[in-house]
């Protein structure tokens, strides 16, 4: 679904190089030091900042040539950072994710609201539907920001440390139900996280950043702890 | 001046009851002065020059007192238009020193002054500069600003310089604005030639007056023009209005009550005044002009051919049309009675295309 | 549902309101103008009968400006507010309106023929509030702060009204009094054969608005948010840019600068409606934009036998005190 080959990314001072990565379906995860580039990388594959060199191809397009509206249908973004917006409510938060797939009025059909409806289902919170944003828990906006995002029906869904800002009980389930959606959707999920024991809990493959050797490398599931300490933070 | 005239009218605010006469101790000194018309001075002969009590208007209060000594006012610095043209009347205009804008002069030897030298632009009453008159050595400042003090009145009494108002705009009777020419006969030491020049003024309006009574066609008349969207036009006992019944004229809103102007409504003007024949003042010199800030007016039944402004002169307006209300006189009894050729050409008025 | 049930039992309810205010307007006023004068001035007009003229040359122009400058004004608020993400935002205060101010002072000053014609008026005034709708939007893109493009856009007002001060010393007294004139702000100045124009500017503005609602719907969570949505930015501020400084334009060329409609209207609509969904924000801010300046103007015409009060003051009475509320409401 995603392949990078001798991709470098990242802004003029720092420049990160990666491994030739081929990843599928399922859940991937992004360790790394802060300000070490993991940010950088989503953004890439987003298409929000432009690689360095190398290429970079979704479905065997190359990223930069995938045109905004249609790279929405392929990839949706959810950021580290939940808008602050008064008056917005779940239902129309959540709905914007239909954005790439509606009309040029941005009318909803029947689909785009069976889709809303069940992405709410999909993450159990259909009861916050008619919620103001400004009023959820962090617990409950970070679950309304991947509800947003599976609406957009993309192959691949980026997320920037979903779990920062989440209690114990709130991480595990964010996580939970990520790995839940991989498979159960066969999606292909990219996240940062710098939650070592949770990661390891669900058992997927690691994209380490190496702060000294500035590389981006792809870890098989089933390393140790102390190993991904090493690569990431020593 | 910058200020309108509509401006002026909306700040008249002297209450008057018409022309009565006042008669005051007569001196014993030949050069005897006696107020007939104006009501917001009094002026006293004292030894070697004159007692000017300023009133406060509608009252018979003094608000300010002046002694002036006519040997002393070698350079008066005028910022007021009608005061360039009594001193310009009484052919005193050989002690101006400083004016306000050169552009709005009128008066040629003024003018002529100005190109040699003689006389300095000071700039409105708001803005000028302390500095430049202090150097300019004035004896005495008049000016004719709304209601406010002199600025920096005190520091110039320091440096030997007198400011004083001149309230004509104050007076509500056209001869009553014309006497303030006996003011400025005061300050110059004429005041022998102020009398006469009063007199005579005084004179040729009630002839014009009583000729103009005795029309038995009166046009209707309109005053004024929008500012924002209040139309300004003279009150019944404004001395404009006034003057537009000397004239033989039928002033469409003479019944008001009150001296200050009155402010209608565009509708209520256009209710009034589909068919008054005449317009005077619109405040613009041509039809364009007036529709661009007025769009209405066209449906007014004057506008297509019978709006005059005293566009003709606006200079000669601003300075003589208080000291020579006869001519003022004289141009709206033209206007209102074109079949009549005697009474001669217009000074100020003309016709606006 | 429920929500969407009381959002549209709103709007109906603004919907019928409208009118009636509309048509109370046409009844307010010093000369008693009676149904039949309305009736007569359309389809029996007689250009010597005062009730005929003043229904149909002064009181039909009036409300119509007073519904296009009520509305456009609010919609130009609240598209700027969804474009730079600020509630605070308006035409008023990021000097949009210094911007046709400033270039219809020019062009009274300069005295160019062309330029001081009806047409030569509304097109400067366009120009010049596209260009400093141009310049905030150059400034947005390099400000983080909201607060910092309030500011920016106080000073382009304090920079043009001395701009045009000096234009004005610059000047003859004739073009002064012009454009005092014009400053002054009337809603009275319109003439029936101009509304054509207006209403077709108006008509595209309102076109536009609709137009870009899916782009503003996603604008709500921010510029990168949006752009992740598919929307094309640039091209989507351009146009909303283009949209505002038309309304802007043409309402400030005939009625001079009316302060905080835009600013006020779209925050009181979000708060009655309580959603982000661009569709009912723009319709509720034509019908409640529309009917604020028609009560104003209602308001103004009764006391006015008493007590002269121009459009822009009293917007700016009920809007300064709506806004300090706004901005306390936020900070708590």
């Amino acid at each position: 679904m995603i392949q990078t080959q001798g991709l470098h990314i990242g802004y003029s001072e720092s420049i990160l190089s990666m491994d030739d990565l081929h990843l599928s379906n399922g859940v991937h995860i992004l360790i790394g030091r802060n300000g070490s580039g993991k940010s950088t990388f989503l953004k890439t594959l987003a298409g929000q900042i432009p690689k360095i060199m190398g290429s970079i191809k979704i479905q065997n397009n190359e990223v930069s040539a995938i045109s905004i509206e249609e790279l929405p249908k392929i990839i949706s973004f959810v950021s580290s950072q939940f808008p602050i917006v008064e008056f917005l409510r779940v239902s129309e938060f959540v709905g914007l994710g239909r954005n790439p797939h509606t009309n040029f009025f941005g009318k909803k059909t029947n689909k785009d609201i069976e889709a809303i409806d069940k992405a709410l289902e999909t993450l159990g919170i259909s009861y916050l539907r008619d919620r103001f944003t400004l009023e959820l828990s962090d617990g409950e906006k970070q679950l309304v920001s991947i509800a947003k995002a599976l609406t957009q029906e993309t192959a691949i869904i980026a997320l920037d440390e979903p779990t920062a800002f989440l209690d114990y009980s709130n991480k595990k389930l964010v996580l939970g139900k990520l790995v839940a959606i991989g498979q159960e959707f066969n999606k292909c999920i990219l996240l940062s996280s710098h939650d070592l024991d949770l990661s390891l809990d669900v058992n997927c493959p690691f994209l380490v950043i190496d702060d000294t050797s500035k590389t981006i490398r792809f870890i098989e599931p089933g390393i140790s702890k102390s190993e991904l300490i090493k690569i990431a933070f020593d | 001046m910058k200020i309108s005239f509509l401006a002026v009218l909306a700040i008249l605010f002297v209450s008057c009851d018409g022309n009565k006469q006042k008669k005051h101790a007569s001196f014993d000194d030949p050069e005897k002065i006696e107020i007939r018309y104006a009501e917001n001075f009094k002026l006293k002969k004292i030894k070697d020059g004159y007692l000017l009590e300023l009133l406060k208007p509608g009252t018979k209060d003094v608000s300010e007192t002046y002694e002036i000594y006519p040997s002393e006012n070698k350079k008066i610095i005028s910022l007021t238009a009608t005061l360039n043209g009594m001193l310009a009347a009484l052919n005193s205009q050989d002690l101006i020193v400083g004016i306000s804008d050169y552009d709005h002069v009128y008066d040629s030897g003024i003018r002529s002054r100005f190109k040699n030298g003689g006389v300095k632009e000071y700039g409105g009453t708001a803005q000028n500069s302390l500095e430049k008159l202090v150097a300019s050595e004035a004896n005495i400042i008049f000016y004719d600003i709304v209601d406010e003090q002199f600025p920096n009145q005190q520091k110039l009494k320091k440096f030997g310089i007198q400011v004083m108002p001149i309230y004509d705009w104050r007076e509500n009777h056209p001869l009553a604005k014309a006497e303030w020419i006996k003011v400025v006969g005061a300050i110059t030491g004429k005041i022998k030639e102020a009398n006469a020049f009063f007199d005579q003024v005084e004179k040729d309006y009630n002839i014009l007056k009583n000729l103009g009574k005795n029309y038995s066609k009166k046009p209707t008349v309109l005053c004024g023009n929008l500012i924002g969207d209040s139309w300004y036009t003279p009150s019944g006992n404004n001395y404009y209005a006034m003057m537009i019944e000397d004239a033989g004229g039928d002033y469409r809103y003479k019944t008001t009550k009150g001296t200050i102007s009155l402010a209608l409504s565009i509708e209520q003007i256009l209710n009034d005044n589909l068919k008054t024949e005449i317009w005077l003042n619109p405040g613009y010199k041509d039809k364009t002009t007036i529709l661009k800030t007025n769009p209405h007016a066209k449906h007014l039944g004057a506008f297509k051919n019978n709006v005059y402004c005293y566009s003709n002169g606006m200079k000669k307006f601003w300075e003589q049309s208080a000291s020579r209300p006869d001519l003022v006189l004289s141009d709206m009894i033209v206007l209102f009675h074109p079949e009549d050729k005697s009474i001669g050409t217009l000074n100020f008025y003309s016709q606006i295309n | 549902m429920n929500i969407s049930k009381r959002q549209n039992a709103l709007l109906l309810a603004l919907l019928i309101c409208l009118p009636i205010i509309a048509l109370i307007h046409l009844f307010v006023g010093q000369i008693d103008i009676s149904f039949t004068d309305y009736f007569d001035s359309i389809f029996n007009f007689d250009d010597r009968n005062a009730s005929h003229l003043i229904s149909r040359e002064l009181r039909i122009p009036r409300m119509t400006m007073a519904v296009i400058a009520g509305a456009g004004l609010s919609i130009a608020g609240l598209l700027m507010q969804t474009l730079f993400n600020n509630p605070l935002a308006g035409p008023y205060v990021l000097g949009i309106n210094s911007g046709a101010s400033l270039f219809v002072a020019l062009t009274i000053m300069t005295g160019i023929p062309f330029f001081t014609s009806d047409l030569g008026i509304v097109t400067n005034a366009l120009i010049g509030a596209f260009l400093f709708g141009l310049i905030i939007l150059f400034f947005s893109t390099m400000v983080r702060m909201q607060i910092s493009l309030l500011l920016i856009g106080l000073m382009l007002g304090s920079f043009t009204s001395a701009l045009v001060s000096l234009a004005q010393t610059a000047s003859d007294a004739q073009e002064l009094k012009i454009f005092t004139m014009w400053a002054l702000g009337s809603l009275q100045k319109v003439e029936l054969h101009q509304l054509p124009l207006i209403l077709a500017c108006f008509g595209a503005s309102i076109l536009g608005a609709f137009l870009v609602v899916k782009p503003l719907n996603a604008l709500v969570l921010g510029d990168k948010e949006a752009r992740l949505l598919g929307t094309n930015i640039k091209r989507v501020r351009l146009v909303i840019i283009l949209i505002t400084a038309i309304i802007t334009g043409v309402v400030t060329a005939f009625c001079g600068p009316i302060a905080f409609v835009g600013l006020a209207v779209p925050n009181l609509v979000r708060i009655l409606f309580k959603t982000q969904s661009h569709a009912i924000l723009i319709i509720a801010s034509i019908l409640i934009g529309a009917m604020f300046i028609l009560l104003c103007d209602i308001a103004i015409q009764l006391i006015e036998p008493h007590f002269i009060m121009p459009i822009n003051a009293l917007t700016s009475i009920i809007g300064a005190p709506f806004v300090i509320l706004l901005v306390l409401r936020r900070l708590k």
